[in-house]
């Protein structure tokens, strides 16, 4: 009687803990693995499988435009070492960094007049005006700057009134900075925007009062701030316009091709879907250093410091 | 009378939608301990930033050494100021937070390095020095903030309720280390605060503000015990106030008539009959009672506060008026105060400060 009384309360006590009841489900370290756990799948199935098919397309053969599983280091060798490839590596990543630089010159003066010098309700309406471009189509604002720039366009259009041109203003270096621009300036502004709005602005009247003159404010106490934001618009600038395709396209004719346009070009001539896999997880690779170099500009040299200790 | 050093004339602050400070005359000594107090809104810290030059005076001028601050940038007037939010940057390590003040005065890194270390020792943070602001405690950010206001050898410290952030353990800890300070450095210290321990604790004068104005200013014993008037009075805290007017009286003594009765207080000039004679008599000068027993005037205890050596009694006076009384524990049990009970109050009538009339 004692003793079946006392298994029945360790019974008890025992499903208590065991139970997948509303009470385990809701507890603090259930709950999160719970609710991430859609993430988790989503990850696997959209993201991590695809990745693993990619490379292992890498190491198959193609025979008479037929894709075959294989284990060969062929696609490899002949992609990384052709010219062809190298020199749209080369040219990627000079476009992607040109647009980089670009993007901040010209997003950083833009987003300091409207984090600092206009007022709450202008500032409003400069941040609205670059959020809807971020969500109007792409392909829309390339085809609109073709009519601006084609040689039928609206400068050449004007410049013809004056006696001047056609200039040759699409399909070269410029025109593809232009495209790349549309793509990443909103972008740019939007991350400086905000992050220049969260400064707090004791930290700025502090420097005046310990003897920074207005001027020099910017460098020593705005851009320090701002350094993961400077970071973060660099990175997504950069990998934006390194996997661009449709500017290259449009705005260039795809000469010289982009790595992007090369991956079309691989696929398209003989169905070479492993070496256009080559391709794509070269691009992986360059995104994983990209954003790995951004963290660690990101962070401070007090904290590189520090963890280097 | 030694010079002033700061000098406030006329200085008047007006935003678009509040008029912070009204035309306000002030002047601080060289090497003084000054705390401007008052309820938040007041118009305190606005008078440090005009002082500190961060924001423009509306009218008035202000003279630091003499010298008019009209037109002269915040960079350029050398009065460091220690923030509530400390305003430490956390971009920096702390030596490069101390040394900043001094690479804008194009110090070179050896030399502000040197300087920097001297003040982080000076106030006990030898070992933080490499350390991030991230990794200091609220006390140890605190010193941070003062070092690097320090730095460079100023003639004045603007310190904008610069302890409220800690808790009471550690404030007590920086008062005494602030008051060090001053008496080391012997420079000029004007702190805003809201907190009356610290402001008796530290200040040589205290000036009480109000609605952008200046109520009183004094010692701190001249604030507590001789309020120039009913805001200042009320404002201290421990203080009752009595309001009634003027029934005559003889040499030196004025004759009160109020809703309480008829009160004798010191008085250095007669008041005509029927003008407003209101005064104050302070917490801790009453004496209490069991009722009945002798003149005074009777009420009932409402309830007890527990302040720490002594105790505040409330009391419910006839005609709705509460009475703020401070007690020893012993006086206290003695008369065995507990709420409900009737009690007669009475004071010396030369305890009693009369309030000058309001001109």
């Amino acid at each position: 009687m004692t003793a079946a009384s006392v298994t029945t309360r360790a019974s008890a006590r025992w499903r208590w803990f065991r139970m997948p009841g509303p009470r385990l489900a809701g507890s603090p370290k259930v709950l999160p693995a719970v609710l991430g756990l859609p993430v988790l799948l989503w990850q696997a199935v959209f993201f991590a499988a695809p990745l693993v098919f990619l490379v292992i397309v890498t190491f198959w053969q193609v025979k008479a435009f037929r894709l075959e599983p294989a284990f060969v280091l062929d696609n490899w060798t002949r992609i990384l070492f052709s010219t062809t490839f190298q020199r749209a590596l080369v040219h990627t990543i000079a476009v992607a960094g040109t647009t980089t630089v670009l993007a901040l010159l010209i997003a950083f003066p833009a987003a300091y007049t409207i984090a600092f010098r206009l007022n709450a309700r202008a500032r409003d309406l400069a941040v609205a005006f670059l959020i809807v471009p971020v969500f109007s189509s792409y392909m829309l604002r390339i085809y609109a700057w073709q009519i601006v720039l084609s040689p039928e366009g609206i400068i050449n259009a004007l410049a013809g009134a004056v006696g001047i041109g056609p200039l040759p203003l699409l399909g070269g270096a410029v025109s593809l900075q232009v495209g790349l621009l549309t793509l990443t300036l909103p972008i740019a502004m939007l991350i400086l925007v905000f992050a220049m709005a969260g400064i707090d602005r004791t930290l700025i009247e502090a420097a005046e009062n310990l003897g920074c003159r207005r001027a020099r404010v910017i460098a020593h106490v705005i851009l320090p701030s701002l350094r993961p934001a400077i970071a973060l618009t660099a990175t997504t600038s950069f990998l934006l316009a390194f996997g661009d395709y449709i500017s290259p396209l449009f705005m260039t004719g795809s000469k010289p091709p982009t790595l992007s346009i090369l991956i079309v070009d691989t696929v398209k001539s003989g169905s070479q879907w492993p070496r256009a896999s080559v391709i794509g997880v070269s691009m992986l690779v360059m995104l994983a250093l990209v954003l790995g170099l951004g963290q660690w500009l990101a962070r401070g040299r007090a904290a590189r410091k520090e963890a280097a200790r | 009378m030694p010079t002033p050093f700061i000098v406030l004339d006329k200085l008047d602050k007006r935003y678009p939608d509040h008029h912070a400070v009204k035309s306000i005359d002030l002047a601080i000594e060289a090497g003084e301990f000054i705390a401007i107090m008052g309820p938040s809104g007041c118009g305190k810290s606005t008078m440090l930033r005009l002082i500190a030059g961060l924001d423009e005076p509306t009218g008035g001028d202000i003279r630091i050494g003499g010298d008019s601050m009209r037109g002269v940038p915040a960079f350029q007037r050398n009065t460091p100021m220690v923030w509530q939010s400390l305003a430490l940057f956390p971009f920096l390590s702390v030596v490069e937070n101390v040394a900043f003040p001094l690479r804008m005065q194009k110090v070179g890194a050896a030399q502000r390095r040197k300087r920097a270390l001297e003040w982080l020792d000076r106030l006990g943070l030898a070992t933080m020095a490499e350390r991030n602001i991230a990794q200091l405690s609220g006390g140890q950010r605190q010193r941070v903030a003062i070092a690097r206001a320090l730095v460079t050898e100023p003639s004045v410290l603007l310190l904008d309720e610069p302890l409220s952030a800690l808790d009471a353990h550690l404030r007590v800890r920086m008062q005494t280390e602030l008051s060090r300070l001053h008496r080391e450095l012997g420079i000029t210290f004007v702190y805003v605060t809201h907190a009356q321990s610290e402001a008796f604790a530290l200040a040589d004068r205290i000036v009480i503000m109000s609605e952008g104005r200046i109520q009183q200013v004094g010692r701190p014993q001249d604030v507590y015990r001789a309020p120039a008037n009913a805001f200042v009075a009320e404002f201290m805290g421990m203080n009752n106030l009595v309001r009634g007017e003027a029934r005559g009286g003889a040499e030196g003594r004025l004759e009160v008539g109020s809703a309480l009765g008829t009160f004798e207080v010191p008085a250095e000039a007669p008041r005509p009959a029927g003008a407003p004679a209101d005064f104050v008599i302070a917490a801790d000068r009453i004496t209490l009672a069991p009722e009945a027993d002798g003149p005074g005037i009777s009420g009932t205890v409402l309830g007890l506060e527990f302040v720490g050596s002594t105790q505040t009694v409330f009391i419910e006076i006839a005609g709705g008026a509460e009475f703020r009384v401070q007690k020893q524990q012993h006086e206290i049990e003695a008369l065995d105060l507990v709420p409900g009970r009737r009690v007669t109050l009475s004071w010396d009538p030369r305890h009693a400060w009369l309030l000058p009339q309001a001109a």
